[in-house]
């Protein structure tokens, strides 16, 4: 069964796999002019702004994290290495999701690339090679500084100033109970 | 046939997330800008790119092969000369800019 998502900007389409091609060399005019005679409906304009993230590991993979934004509607979107190596004719699955657990998924699947999850419900999330850790979990509070996605909703922040410092003696100043660390061992929790 | 597979979701805030991502310690490759006009003929999609230093790039996307082609004989094209690399090889292939090289690459005059 095919599920009908939205996709960036907003329209609803199946996509649940997606076959895509490019040409060059073409002029603008004569191709929207072909498009309106076919009967095409015209979506919009976009401005889009895009910011890649990504680890050195990940390199070599061509891994890495997007955040998208027309202006109107952001998306964070982890891209592994699938496209360079998967053969052609091979269809895309693209699964966006607006939970916490598509934040999670978005995360999650740069284990294979170097993060490593560390935590429970919520989850914490080791980056690179450094020694942040990300926090996602619900909250209706903004106890963390920098990114509460929306109040009362799925939030993804970094914490004390800005960055965990697992396995170091920063985690004590964490407060709100919402962070219990050891020195082998740091485990996120639920926040309130 | 370029195809990939993504995990996307919808967060709140560029700025926001963006905060998150450089503050655990991931670094920040490369800004860049598009702008993009979107049509859709029943389940294909046709978008024009317009990337800052490259002419325009016109994208089919349809949940099948078929489909694409479809799409193509729509407008003509000659199915021999389409390109299933992703924007950046296309950069790189087609007009020697290699975007890895590049941590910028915005328009002259940005939009907001």
């Amino acid at each position: 069964m095919t599920e009908n998502i939205l996709s960036p900007t907003g329209y609803t389409i199946p996509m649940d796999k997606e076959i895509e091609a490019r040409f060059i060399g073409l002029a603008q005019d004569d191709i929207e002019q072909k498009l309106k005679s076919a009967g095409a409906r015209h979506i919009g304009d976009y401005f889009f702004r895009e910011w890649i993230f990504a680890c050195p590991e990940w390199f070599k993979d061509h891994r890495r994290l997007r955040v998208r934004t027309d202006g109107t509607k952001t998306w964070l979107t982890q891209t592994p290495i699938s496209k360079y190596l998967r053969p052609r004719y091979e269809p895309i699955s693209a699964r966006p999701r607006s939970d916490d657990e598509g934040v999670l998924d978005a995360l999650r699947e740069g284990v294979d690339a170097g993060i490593a999850e560390i935590g429970h419900i919520p989850c914490g999330l080791r980056i690179c090679s450094s020694s942040a850790a990300l926090r996602l979990g619900r909250s209706a509070s903004s106890t963390a500084p920098s990114a509460s996605l929306a109040e009362g909703r799925t939030s993804l922040a970094t914490r004390a100033g800005g960055i965990v410092r697992w396995r170091s003696k920063s985690q004590s100043d964490l407060g709100s109970g919402q962070y219990r660390g050891s020195r082998d061992h740091s485990i996120v929790r639920r926040g309130n | 046939m370029d195809s990939t597979e993504e995990v996307e979701t919808i967060v709140s805030s560029a700025e926001e997330i963006n905060k998150v991502l450089k503050a655990v310690g991931i670094p920040l490759i490369r800004y860049q800008e598009k702008k993009r006009i979107r049509y859709q003929l029943d389940g294909i999609v046709f978008e024009l790119d317009f990337w800052p230093r490259i002419p325009m790039v016109l994208e089919i996307e349809a949940p099948s092969v078929d489909e694409v082609k479809q799409g193509a004989k729509l407008l003509d094209l000659d199915w021999n000369k389409a390109i299933f690399v992703d924007q950046k090889v296309l950069h790189d292939q087609y007009y020697g800019i290699d975007l890895n090289e590049l941590h910028d690459y915005s328009f002259p005059t940005k939009e907001t």
